[in-house]
């Protein structure tokens, strides 16, 4: 072999060129101090290689380079954690089948604890609206206004007050001045609709949390939201709406369009109904793909993969809620009891699993009394829906 | 590669799998460079790409895939890579796909510059750009991975979904062409680069 062919068989050679390292360098410092006679050769082919056919190869900078190595090790670690879940809940199916067989309660009440495993996060942020018991709204992190459970209003289209419920009056601050950040907080079994000082409408659903300037100053308007809400943005051009979550970013022309990002749900669901909004990851780097929608489509961001997927749809289905309907078609009971259980702030628990996997097709109308609602599920479904108390029930 | 080195490879990426931290740091650091190389010629989108590089430890770790002792950790980095890729391109509707697997596969070459004191060379090597500039997109990757990667012919051919003998045939289809275009020690060298 001579040393062309030595050298091409190395792939270390190439290596060196195109991705060299300080080993690298030790390397070859060490086999042309072995073999001086080839030095020169090696040397020369090396700087002609670079010189005209190095063709450039994209580099990945350091700090992405640590940061894909953290999201990847975090990602190994939810992996150890899910198998060890998985350990626990094959353990735990096994002692149900023996409850079952031997008692029928003992079994449920495994089922009980599993089912308090699930909304982990929410456990972990205290100011996740859940857990308060009446709406709320607190104006820049001083003021605390309490407002009543159900359904409330909001307007701050007039320049020198808020309106809350059509009557009582709440003073803004003088324009010029830096407008109050609200944090309007609704928890499960209560609805907001408010009006921004743009005029633009948002209907928020129970268990979310949107925070909002007094008035919009800035070059864009911003607003942030927890949970699910129905938006009606007036159209300013020169003014783009910006509906930030924890994970993705929607900006918005003028346009109506739903946006449902629960911290315990694993899905953003953004759907369009009219207009145009573009989406795109929050904390997205320069380079990120933004995801424009068109009217009848809805963009689901899967948070744990961070995969985008663009289905049509019936987008009437995801506003229904603004009226107080719920519409379901191929939709799992699981599914529906969850947004129940926000709507009315109670809880279930299947005595089944399984039985949260039937499918529901058809429209809620749950503006009528809660058991109503149950009765006619029950009857659809066949299962019965068992009240342990004011604020549990059991769907057998 | 040297096969007591690919050797060493499985015996890392055998810990990696059993849970071993420091295991996945030495893969990720000796390969994430060329990986993202190769990665970002399939692919401008670099955050499909980083998700794409995240879902070949990730899935491998959490299905337990059984990596085949032929085929060997470098090699199967760059198929997983590959394959996540373009299911993730065609996944997202957006992205004009042809049918035929094809994607752009582009080497660019740093601006040109002149190089007065060479002038006979300097026309050839235009004309080399040229012809690969010409070259399938394949034959591009071909290129790549013999200049980047410590791949075999046979793994080479495995991921571009080509029989070995073709591959064969291509490279000498290649070689042929261009020996009979340039005579030069220099694009002798680069030549044996193609060796089959």
């Amino acid at each position: 072999m001579d040393i062309y062919q030595r050298l091409t068989e190395n792939p270390l050679f190439f290596k060196w060129i195109f991705h060299p390292t300080e080993e690298l360098n030790a390397y070859w410092g060490a086999y042309l101090e072995q073999n001086p006679e080839d030095t020169d050769t090696v040397l020369e082919f090396k700087s002609k290689f670079e010189k005209h056919l190095k063709f450039t190869n994209k580099k990945f900078d350091e700090n992405s380079k640590k940061r894909l190595a953290h999201r990847i090790i975090k990602q190994l670690e939810a992996v150890d954690q899910k198998k060890k879940r998985t350990l626990f809940f094959r353990n735990t199916m096994k002692y149900a089948a023996v409850a079952i067989l031997f008692f029928s309660i003992g079994s449920s009440l495994v089922y009980l604890y599993m089912d308090s495993r699930q909304p982990e996060i929410v456990v972990e942020n205290p100011a996740l609206p859940a857990h308060a018991q009446a709406p709320v709204l607190i104006i820049d992190d001083k003021q605390q206004i309490q407002l009543k459970p159900g359904e409330s209003e909001l307007d701050y289209s007039n320049s020198e007050e808020i309106i809350v419920n059509h009557e009582e009056l709440l003073k803004k601050k003088f324009q010029g001045e830096t407008p109050e950040m609200n944090t309007l907080i609704i928890p499960y079994g209560s609805r907001s609709i408010i009006t921004l000082s743009d005029g633009s409408r948002v209907w928020l659903n129970a268990g979310s949390r949107l925070i909002y300037p007094s008035a919009f100053v800035d070059k864009r308007r911003e607003v942030f939201l927890v949970g699910e809400a129905f938006f009606e943005v007036v159209k300013y051009e020169k003014q783009p709406f910006l509906v930030k979550t924890a994970d993705i970013e929607i900006k918005v022309l003028g346009t109506r369009f739903n946006v449902s990002a629960y911290p315990e749900d694993y899905s953003v669901q953004t759907a369009l109904a009219e207009g145009s909004v573009e989406l795109s990851r929050s904390n997205a780097g320069l380079l990120d793909k933004k995801i424009k929608l068109s009217p009848g489509e809805l963009a689901y961001f899967n948070k744990k993969s961070k995969e985008t997927g663009i289905y049509n749809v019936d987008v009437e289905y995801y506003s229904l809620w603004t009226q107080g309907l719920f519409s379901f078609s191929n939709t799992d009971l699981s599914r529906i009891i969850r947004k129940l259980e926000r709507f009315y702030n109670i809880r279930f628990q299947f005595d089944d699993p399984l039985k949260g996997s039937i499918q529901i097709t058809g429209k809620l109308d749950v503006t009528k009394e809660k058991d109503e609602v149950f009765e006619y599920l029950s009857n659809l479904t066949g299962l019965d829906f068992v009240k342990l108390n004011a604020n549990n029930y059991v769907i057998k | 590669m040297k096969s007591t080195e690919k050797e060493y490879w499985q015996l890392v990426w055998d810990k990696f799998r059993d849970g071993d931290r420091e295991a996945f740091k030495t893969i990720y650091s000796e390969f994430i460079d060329v990986l993202f190389a190769y990665g970002s010629k399939i692919t401008s989108n670099n955050c499909l790409l980083e998700d794409a590089i995240q879902d070949v430890f990730v899935d491998v770790y959490s299905y337990g895939k059984k990596l085949n002792h032929p085929e060997y950790l470098e090699y199967y980095l760059f198929k997983t890579l590959k394959n996540n890729i373009i299911r993730k391109l065609k996944e997202s509707r957006r992205f004009d796909y042809s049918e035929n697997n094809e994607f752009l596969f582009e080497l660019k070459f740093p601006i040109e510059e002149s190089y007065s004191d060479e002038p006979l060379l300097e026309k050839q090597i235009l004309l080399l750009k040229e012809e690969i500039k010409n070259l399938d997109s394949r034959k591009r990757e071909l290129l790549f991975l013999k200049f980047n990667s410590g791949l075999t012919y046979t793994e080479m051919g495995l991921l571009l979904d080509l029989k070995p003998d073709t591959v064969k045939k291509q490279v000498q289809r290649i070689l042929k062409y261009f020996r009979e275009r340039f005579q030069n020690k220099f694009f002798e060298f680069f030549l044996l680069c193609f060796k089959a």
